[in-house]
């Protein structure tokens, strides 16, 4: 992270005060932003930041303070006066009209003109094209905005405020909607915006992206700045601390708690079936019971809650409730049986916006505040006002429209409306999404106290920290099944739920022989672009992938290598799809230059499979079918014990890593220094020397060469993969330092033949290329056939020890060892 | 603290007036005293001019009380003028059949049930939008009610059919006006009292958020469609029994009066929000500038221009943001 220059501020907020209704909201807070620089705005519920920025914007104006651009005071006086002053705004909802195409909403009310007066789409194509490629995004101006996913709205919102010259950019929320993968992209806009001189004021509630991408935090909190600092001097406990006011540790840290399970479940599903995403579940919920339920979007996991809430029909299946077999086909059904859900969009399902906190609170009560079918509105303020201040949501009125609300305050009204409602089991899909922290912790605090009162709760949550700190029992979903049921304590850490939540078991991959039929009459046509082919692991992957395109028909026309070249790789590809083959399945040398050439490869109708990593924007359905990944974190973790183990705990280690952002190496590195780090804390890691290719092993070679010399104590060597390690191995004997130990990832030949020797190589973690190979030929005939595949395959490594190497070796390359290491095995 | 803000403001302050909530109140006592001043010779402030407005504007008043729920459902309805016109001609030519005058109000009666409920079905289980379904609808109840008399009014031979639609007086009061305040204090206490009227706005305001809060919003759609109907067609019945004959024209175009009245009363035309006073002022106030402009001796011609013009005007104050 770059901070940022002690240049002149872009924009200065001097000593501004304001207050509504007399009651004040900001009480002479200071804020400037730097060009260049991203400045994070933090603070809880009504901490003023809206209102801060909305200052900025022109949408209110100051009771006193003073604005500043460039050093000269100014007046903002509306929001036209405030983007003539170079200040843009992102909206979090997003201020695009789906029908228009992108650049007719970039230049939207700005258009270009011709000579006649008319409207010139063609210079406003042009102007977005040129917009697009300063930002270094690929955007068909000419593409209708809806057809668009939600990533690249955000990006067409930032063209729109650049494209009015904005100097200073105000970021509200903006990955409140975006993917992991288009919240990167997104990160990669906001450098390049920067190295433009362009400041940045970002507004989220997600720690972790304020770590990733500020420059400076300032934390409002009660309408004054309690700071202002460099990102590098805080820590996400500290800050979290600044925002709230107090310690928080204890919210997300998780309790134990008793559940009896022995007794009649309060809610019993038995293989149920609605619509395309709920294949098949069964699952118990226990009285006072938290149940969470992990999944990726679209693993069935809303549309879960949906069916038992009855708004999606139940197609098959038994539910029961206390014991009782209960039919729910519509939300009174549910209601009945005192089933309540908190839906996972709040604005558009749980909130009649317009409406104020009472109607809102009151909307499923209705019933019960009637007599003789007249409402009781006395009793129905009663009961509004009683939670408006159990809960503390923050409104000066129980006549307030819920939309002046914040995010925080409005899910809690969406939480009390249920509690009123008294019920048994309550549904919550995502109850935080979208609220801040101080909120947060309470509504965690509130699940668990309902669960003490002896109510089912089920929780969907996408965070994995939230998940872990309320849940008891955790339900992984995947493909509409569920895939696992983890006990609380079985849950060591947030990687374990995150692996279980993407692993598709490659059980599931399987074509029927009608199926294999189909697809030879289809006479189809692959082509397989390496990244490299240097090592037994590619060697095997292409056998795995052959041997499966022979058994569906298909003509494998090419086979390449890039030798980790990206240039090398988009050249293949484009030989490559002269071709015009039916699929390419591929792992990409780099995973930005390279996307573009893949994105161009689907839009020709080419099925692209992806072995271990996908490159930067691309989607999953429009532009690659599926992703087969080994586990490369698990096999990091693998080594890293391997090596740990045959050092008894202690000594001092080396580290020979992948010097590129290739994401496969990445995560092995990772994972092999986490583990040590974290687990072993007798190992230190004395050096790290990255390589950059491509003669792996010479450089390796080079390298394990300086540590041994520059640490004649040195106890192992960890190498990121085999053909490395090779060098390595070589250093090592020829230093005469014989008692060095090393650990690796993949099981090559030559390592093979050293760990059955058992000298220096003590472990290898080891993947299943010839297995990932098959399946990857699998989901490229599953997508020739037009079926839906699982977006994401992982294999489990292997941990391989010199005991286990028949087994291993067998189940890597589907074949014997070589008889060298078999001869080695038994000498 | 929080319970101290919280009571400090829960009394409304006068700050906190909204004005433009109460325009249609406003623009109508400004309206009537314009009037008043400029037509007081012309005999505007008369006890029988006055009750004449009413009675001119009563049956557009209760058409717009019922559709003032599907407006604030999220709905519309374009066919009421039609379907009074097909109600008057099914209760005269029942009335003059052996079923007589009891068998000729339920065949009123029925024929908006029929329709609504038509309306209603094919607005929730067909999923056609309610606009499309009732512009159909108006030319269908309008064809229909022209076919069934080849387009030749029906007498009402019944006395009693016509003092009690329309025509008959209390004392000094006309029966209408009595139909006008029954829909008035009806409408009133269902909007806004009971859990119906709630779940239509809810409804209105976000359909989805109204369904997963375990509201039937296909029922609330499916009734405000059919009330809709049934007081259509009890205009169509006030129409006969004011002109003591049923005719297919009765209630022509009263679709775009009894809009104009809802949504100048207060309705949100995107539904979620409305109110029922706000409408029955909102007729009356078509009434009264219909009745002033006459009065002022302008031409039909000028009157529309005006009408017009004021309508927008006072939907153009009203409007928030």
């Amino acid at each position: 992270m770059t901070t940022a220059v002690l240049e002149a501020p872009a924009v200065e907020l001097k000593d501004i005060v304001k207050g509504f209704n007399g009651i004040p909201v900001l009480r002479g807070v200071d804020f400037d932003v730097r060009p260049g620089e991203v400045h994070a705005l933090m603070g809880g519920n009504g901490a003023g930041k809206s209102t801060l920025m909305k200052i900025l914007q022109g949408v209110y104006a100051t009771d006193s303070g003073e604005i500043r651009i460039n050093g000269t005071p100014v007046q903002v006086r509306s929001p036209q006066e405030a983007q003539k002053l170079g200040i843009g705004m992102v909206f979090q909802e997003f201020s695009l009209i789906p029908s228009l195409t992108v650049a007719q909403n970039i230049f939207l009310a700005n258009e270009p003109r011709d000579g006649m007066g008319l409207l010139n789409d063609r210079e406003s194509e042009r102007r977005a094209r040129a917009l697009f490629a300063d930002m270094g995004v690929d955007i068909d101006p000419r593409a209708q905005v809806s057809r668009l996913a939600t990533g690249y709205w955000q990006l067409t919102e930032i063209a729109k405020a650049l494209s009015q010259n904005a100097r200073v950019l105000i970021m509200d929320e903006p990955t409140a909607a975006l993917t992991v993968a288009e919240t990167q992209s997104l990160f990669e806009l906001i450098q390049t915006l920067k190295s433009r001189g362009i400041a940045i004021v970002y507004i989220s509630h997600r720690m972790e992206e304020i770590f990733q991408i500020a420059d400076r935090i300032t934390v409002l909190r009660d309408g004054q700045r309690v700071l202002t600092t460099t990102t590098a001097n805080l820590t996400m406990g500290q800050l979290v601390e600044q925002i709230v006011g107090r310690k928080m540790e204890q919210a997300f840290a998780w309790q134990e708690r008793q559940v009896d399970r022995t007794g009649t479940p309060l809610l019993d599903v038995q293989h149920l079936r609605a619509g395309k995403r709920v294949k098949d579940v069964s699952f118990q919920l226990y009285a006072g019971e938290i149940l969470g339920i992990s999944g990726l979007m679209g693993s069935g996991r809303t549309e879960l809650v949906r069916a038992l809430f009855g708004i999606d029909h139940i197609d098959a299946g038994e539910i029961a409730v206390n014991g009782r077999t209960t039919r729910i086909s519509n939300p009174q059904d549910a209601l009945n049986a005192h089933i309540c859900l908190v839906p996972e969009d709040r604005r558009a399902q749980g909130l009649v916006l317009m409406h104020d906190v009472k109607s809102n609170t009151l909307l499923p009560l209705l019933d019960t505040f009637q007599r003789n079918g007249i409402i009781n509105d006395r009793a129905g303020d009663r009961l509004v006002s009683s939670y408006v201040e159990s809960m503390q949501i923050k409104t000066d009125s129980i006549r307030k429209v819920i939309r002046l609300l914040s995010g925080g305050n409005q899910q809690k009204v969406v939480i009390a409306k249920w509690l009123a409602s008294k019920p048994d089991i309550l549904l919550m899909d995502e109850p935080t999404a979208g609220v801040d922290i101080g909120s947060k912790t309470e509504i965690l605090e509130l699940i668990r106290r309902l669960a003490d009162e002896g109510k089912g709760i089920i929780v969907i949550s996408s965070e994995f920290t939230e998940l872990l700190a309320v849940a008891d029992r955790v339900l992984v979903m995947r493909n509409g099944e569920v895939k696992q049921t983890l006990m609380r304590q079985e849950i060591t850490s947030e990687e374990m739920l995150q692996q279980a939540v993407q692993r598709a078991s490659a059980r599931e991959v399987q074509l029927t022989d009608a199926k294999l039929q189909q697809i030879q009459a289809l006479k189809a046509t692959a082509a397989i672009v390496m990244h490299y082919s240097g090592n037994d692991w590619a060697t095997a992957q292409i056998e795995g992938l052959k041997s499966q395109f022979a058994r569906m028909g298909v003509d494998v026309i090419a086979v390449t290598d890039a030798n980790f070249q990206p240039e090398k790789q988009i050249a293949d590809l484009e030989a490559v799809m002269a071709h015009k083959p039916n699929i390419i399945v591929s792992i990409p040398t780099d995973p930005v230059l390279t996307a573009d050439t893949y994105k161009k490869a689907a839009a020709q109708g080419i099925k692209v499979v992806f072995m271990d990593n996908v490159p930067k924007g691309l989607v999953q359905g429009t532009d690659y079918v599926s992703v087969v990944s080994a586990d490369n974190y698990g096999n990091g973790v693998a080594s890293a014990r391997l090596m740990a183990e045959a050092l008894g705990g202690t000594g001092k280690v080396g580290i020979v890593f992948h010097n590129a952002d290739f994401f496969v190496t990445r995560q092995r590195y990772d994972a092999f220094k986490h583990t040590l780090q974290n687990t072993y804390p007798g190992i230190e890691i004395v050096e790290e020397l990255g390589i950059t290719g491509p003669n792996f092993a010479a450089e390796a070679d080079q390298a394990a060469t300086a540590m041994l010399h520059g640490h004649p104590d040195l106890h192992g060597i960890w190498a990121v993969w085999d053909v490395p390690m090779e060098g390595v191995i070589q250093a090592i004997r020829r230093s005469g330092h014989t008692n060095v130990i090393v650990t690796t990832i993949d099981l090559g030949k030559t390592i093979a033949l050293e760990l059955a020797q058992g000298t220096i190589v003590k472990g290898v973690g080891a993947q299943r290329p010839f297995d990932q190979g098959i399946t990857e030929a699998t989901l490229a005939g599953y997508a020739l056939l037009g079926d839906e595949p699982p977006a994401d395959v992982i294999y489990d490594g292997v941990a391989v020890t010199r005991g286990n190497l028949l087994d291993a070796w067998k189940k890597v390359y589907h074949q014997d060892p070589p008889a060298d290491v078999r001869a080695a095995l038994q000498g | 603290m929080q319970s101290k803000m919280l009571n400090e403001r829960a009394r409304p302050r006068l700050a906190d007036f909204d004005w433009r909530q109460y325009i249609v109140y406003i623009g109508f006592l400004v309206l009537f005293l314009l009037f008043s001043i400029l037509l007081g010779s012309a005999g505007f402030t008369s006890v029988s001019n006055l009750l004449n407005i009413v009675r001119q504007t009563a049956i557009i008043a209760v058409m717009a009380v019922a559709v003032t729920f599907v407006i604030a459902a999220g709905e519309i309805d374009l066919s009421v003028g039609s379907v009074a016109g097909l109600a008057s001609v099914m209760t005269a030519l029942a009335i003059n059949s052996s079923v007589g005058l009891l068998g000729g109000i339920v065949a009123g009666l029925l024929t908006g049930l029929v329709v609504g409920a038509i309306n209603g079905w094919l607005v929730t289980k067909i999923g056609i939008p309610s606009f499309l379904v009732t512009l159909g609808m108006l030319g269908i109840a309008s064809g229909t009610a022209q076919w069934i008399t080849k387009t030749a009014p029906v007498p009402i031979p019944s006395t009693l059919y016509n003092n009690l639609f329309g025509s008959g007086q209390i004392g000094p009061i006309p029966s209408l006006l009595l139909w006008v305040v029954i829909m008035l204090i009806g409408g009133y206490v269902v909007l806004r009292k009971t859990p119906y009227g709630r779940q239509v706005l809810a409804t209105g305001g976000n359909a989805a958020a109204a369904r997963f809060s375990g509201v039937n919003t296909q029922r609330i759609r499916f009734m405000v469609m059919l009330f809709s109907g049934l007081f259509a067609a009890l205009g169509g019945m006030l129409y006969a029994g004011r002109l003591h004959t049923g005719r297919f024209s009765l209630g022509q175009g009263d679709e775009l009066s009894v809009i104009a009245a809802v949504i100048l009363g207060g309705t949100s035309l995107s539904g979620g929000a409305g109110t029922v006073i706000g409408t029955v002022i909102g007729a009356l106030m078509i009434g009264l500038i219909n009745n002033g402009l006459v009065l002022m001796g302008l031409e039909v011609s000028q009157q529309q221009i005006i009408r017009g013009l004021i309508i927008i005007l006072a939907v153009a104050l009203a409007r928030r943001d």
